[in-house]
């Protein structure tokens, strides 16, 4: 496995001492895959992708990305980590309400050179009539893309999506991942997309389910279901 | 970072009532610090250039000199006290905005700011909203102290008082109150990055709530419908904010009433047991040994020192042999105290330096040093005078017991210089006026920051019950149910805690009051009744009260535009 972009050894998260939610997970992610984390509500996978994108620290364990332990790094390092080759999308969209939808995506991009063009971004997302518009002028799909938008701006290597479909209803859910597949391809994004919609995995590369803290199944999905043919049965 | 600016002082900028509050603080403390600046520092200069120049100066500038000293002390202890209180209430408005704007600062982490640009966004926010307030404040503290220097110009009949400001000042006034205000928001943000940015954007704790002190607290007291409290003081930071601001009210007000009233006391203690017309100094000791005969009050005068622990006190020292219906000094009782050997108090030396009957007064009288005992205390005593038998005076001044320097009487009398009692209470009340012109103003002032502390305290309060009592209505309750169980323990809280801390309150606001009177070298009798109190709790309920009502209104609105799920929603 060459192109190993990140590593979780043993990784463990308890709150209150006694509770946890993660038990010793080990895995592996290569780049340019669409990795589903399949479980119930509270099965542990938001958690998994909050150790795995820095945001939560475990309890104990190790994240290795590109080889590099991101569990001891520093908060200097760790900003310029998340700046740089991190993109988050979140179920309920956080958008800052008091900017723009242009100042939204800009404020994800703060690195000095970028080649990824805004406009041909939003072009891509469908969101290029809505930048001068606040998001409370959005609907719950349009500021989910622009929440996208985002993340991209800054081409990060991964992109974590923690249930980014959860608040929508099919018809936008479906082009939301429809989307993140064409992002995918564009740019090589590698996509971490927990979710508890069987149909949702079913279009992603890898397969991971997960079940009290554990995973149970990880397997490459041979039989990939392009999005435009998800069947929206919950 | 300029988005990252742009939105965290938009975000500010929509807390409306709390940032208008917060605004009028910042240009109230500017004002008051500007306003009396204004007004001294220019003379201040050019008395300093005369006294340099000739060595001394006339008899209304001297006293004008010293009002100028008394008003810098003033101000600089008035504006310690309120950038003081400014700096608590800026601390506890930017934790409970960073607490409640955790997720969205959250995921500004998550993008790879770090806790420190938020911190520094939130700094430069401070500070463009502290430099605006305070120049707002200069520009009225220009005008404004137009007032203070008409006052001056009437009491010291002193042509050519003008009006300036020097660089320090205007730097202290604008600079370095922007710059603690700045570290305030700065120690305010520190730690923020502690939690995980994942929790923070979930707006969630490590770990679960539990019952603390308060729960235990109320669960102790026996009252009925317990829980009401608990959810009312659920906050602890809002309920500590509202005590801080019921002991400031309680301060602000008892030293403002006390400062306006410290004049009318020392009028009335000076106008007291006083029945004669004319007050006649002699540059020489004269001798009369029919004194006794006449109802007019013989007295010798000598100016001595007064050794306290640390310090010195010029006084004047009154030999008396009798008093009269003339003049009668009389004890808290009112009633007539005697001249016996020992020494007589007035009340600043009681209430300023704690003397008291029974207490030895070392005293130092034509350069010998005497320890003497305090026999009485009158409270109608002469300001910056205290009494001793004439004869053992005279002893002291090596004359005899029939000599005397000064005579009260009812007749005009040719030799001497002769003072009307008219005048000399018109000498006080001048003095009153005009050194504590800028006190009242400023006190004023810090009135009306207490009441805007109230008002803040307690919106802040209700809106932290924003949540709960929206659940209520969605469970059922109506209006007047959620008032009872939400918000009016909040107005019971606040007169409760009005009581407890009123002794401190009162202790605080004398103390300030005595230590002022010290610098200042003015005795102001610190005054306090049971109608201040009154008074005081009727503002303070009058404020609760409408502060109530306009939450209630609010509250209503939400509920008839079924907005509530927008106001519990976690996200």
């Amino acid at each position: 496995m060459n192109n190993v972009l990140l590593e979780a050894k043993s990784i463990t998260k308890k709150y209150d001492d006694t509770r946890y939610v993660l038990k010793e997970v080990d895995l592996v992610i290569e780049g340019g895959q669409f990795i589903a984390i399949l479980g119930h509500s509270g099965s542990g996978k938001s958690t998994m992708l909050n150790v795995l994108s820095t945001i939560l620290k475990p309890t104990s364990g190790q994240v290795f990305y590109k080889g590099k332990d991101i569990t001891r790094l520093s908060k200097r390092d760790i900003a310029s980590l998340r700046r740089d080759d991190i993109g988050f999308v979140f179920q309920h969209y956080l958008m800052l309400p008091n900017l723009t939808v242009r100042e939204n995506i800009q404020i994800g991009n703060q690195k000095e050179n970028n080649d990824i063009d805004l406009e041909k971004l939003c072009d891509l997302l469908g969101i290029n009539q809505l930048l001068e518009r606040y998001p409370y002028q959005l609907s719950g799909g349009e500021q989910q893309r622009v929440c996208i938008a985002r993340a991209l701006i800054k081409n990060p290597a991964i992109l974590f999506c923690d249930e980014a479909t959860g608040a929508l209803d099919s018809d936008n859910s479906k082009n939301i991942i429809c989307m993140l597949h064409n992002i995918k391809k564009e740019y090589g994004t590698t996509i971490i997309f927990t979710t508890h919609n069987k149909e949702i995995a079913k279009t992603a590369d890898r397969i991971l389910q997960l079940e009290d803290g554990q995973i149970i199944e990880d397997y490459m999905n041979q039989q990939i279901l392009s999005p435009e043919h998800m069947k929206w049965e919950i | 970072m300029i988005l990252l600016f742009k939105y965290l002082s938009r975000d500010l900028i929509k807390k409306k009532s709390m940032i208008s509050v917060l605004f009028l603080f910042t240009v109230f403390i500017s004002f008051m610090y500007f306003f009396v600046h204004f007004s001294i520092d220019k003379n201040w200069l050019i008395l300093n250039e005369i006294l340099e120049q000739n060595g001394n100066l006339s008899a209304d500038e001297a006293k004008y000199y010293t009002a100028l000293q008394n008003n810098q002390i003033l101000i600089r202890n008035i504006t310690v006290a309120m950038m003081s209180i400014f700096s608590i209430i800026l601390f506890m408005f930017m934790k409970n905005f960073i607490h409640k704007n955790e997720t969205n600062i959250g995921h500004i982490l998550s993008m790879g700011f770090l806790e420190h640009d938020v911190i520094i966004a939130l700094v430069f926010a401070t500070a463009c909203f502290s430099i605006i307030g305070s120049l707002v404040g200069l520009v009225l503290g220009y005008f404004g102290s137009s007032i203070l220097m008409n006052a001056n110009m009437e009491t010291y009949l002193i042509n050519g008082i003008v009006k300036g400001i020097n660089i320090k000042t205007l730097l202290i006034g604008t600079l370095l109150t922007t710059a603690v205000f700045c570290v305030v928001t700065y120690a305010t943000g520190i730690g923020m990055g502690r939690k995980d940015v994942a929790l923070m954007i979930k707006h969630m704790d490590k770990k679960e709530p539990h019952p603390g002190l308060i729960e235990a607290l109320v669960s102790r007291f026996p009252i009925k419908d317990k829980f009401k409290f608990k959810l009312t003081m659920k906050n602890i930071s809002a309920v500590l904010f509202i005590v801080v601001a019921v002991v400031t009210f309680n301060i602000m007000f008892v030293l403002s009433v006390s400062l306006f009233f410290s004049g009318k006391k020392i009028i009335e203690t000076q106008t007291t047991n006083r029945d004669y017309s004319y007050d006649v100094s002699y540059n020489n000791y004269m001798t009369n040994n029919n004194q006794s005969e006449t109802e007019d009050i013989y007295y010798l005068k000598e100016e001595g020192t007064i050794e306290l622990e640390g310090d010195t006190l010029q006084y004047n020292i009154v030999g008396l042999d009798h008093t009269s219906s003339l003049f009668q000094l009389v004890d808290k009782n009112n009633k007539a105290i005697n001249i016996e050997e020992g020494i007589i108090l007035n009340p600043e030396l009681e209430e300023n330096y704690g003397l008291k009957v029974g207490d030895e007064i070392h005293l130092i009288v034509a350069g010998e040093a005497y320890a003497i005992p305090v026999v009485a205390s009158a409270v109608n005593a002469d300001l910056k005078t205290i009494y001793i038998p004439k004869q053992q005076l005279a002893k002291m001044l090596s004359q005899n017991s029939m000599s005397y320097n000064g005579v009260l009487t009812n007749r005009r009398l040719e030799d001497g210089v002769v003072t009307t009692f008219e005048d000399k209470i018109a000498t006080i009340q001048r003095g009153l006026t005009s050194n504590k012109a800028s006190a009242v103003i400023n006190q004023s002032i810090g009135v009306i920051t207490g009441c805007l502390l109230i008002y803040l305290a307690l919106l802040i309060g209700l809106n932290n019950n924003m949540k709960s009592i929206l659940i209520f209505d969605l469970l059922g309750y109506n209006n007047r149910e959620v008032n009872k169980v939400l918000l009016n323990p909040h107005m019971i809280l606040i007169n409760i805690f009005f009581w407890i801390t009123l002794p401190i309150g009162v202790y605080v606001a004398r103390g300030i009051q005595i230590m002022t009177s010290i610098q200042t070298g003015d005795y102001m009798p610190f005054q306090i009744n049971i109608v201040t109190v009154a008074y005081m709790l009727f503002i303070l309920n009058l404020l609760c009260f409408l502060v109530r009502a306009l939450f209630a209104i609010k509250i209503k609105h939400i509920i008839y535009a079924e907005r509530q799920a927008e106001f519990l929603q976690e996200w």
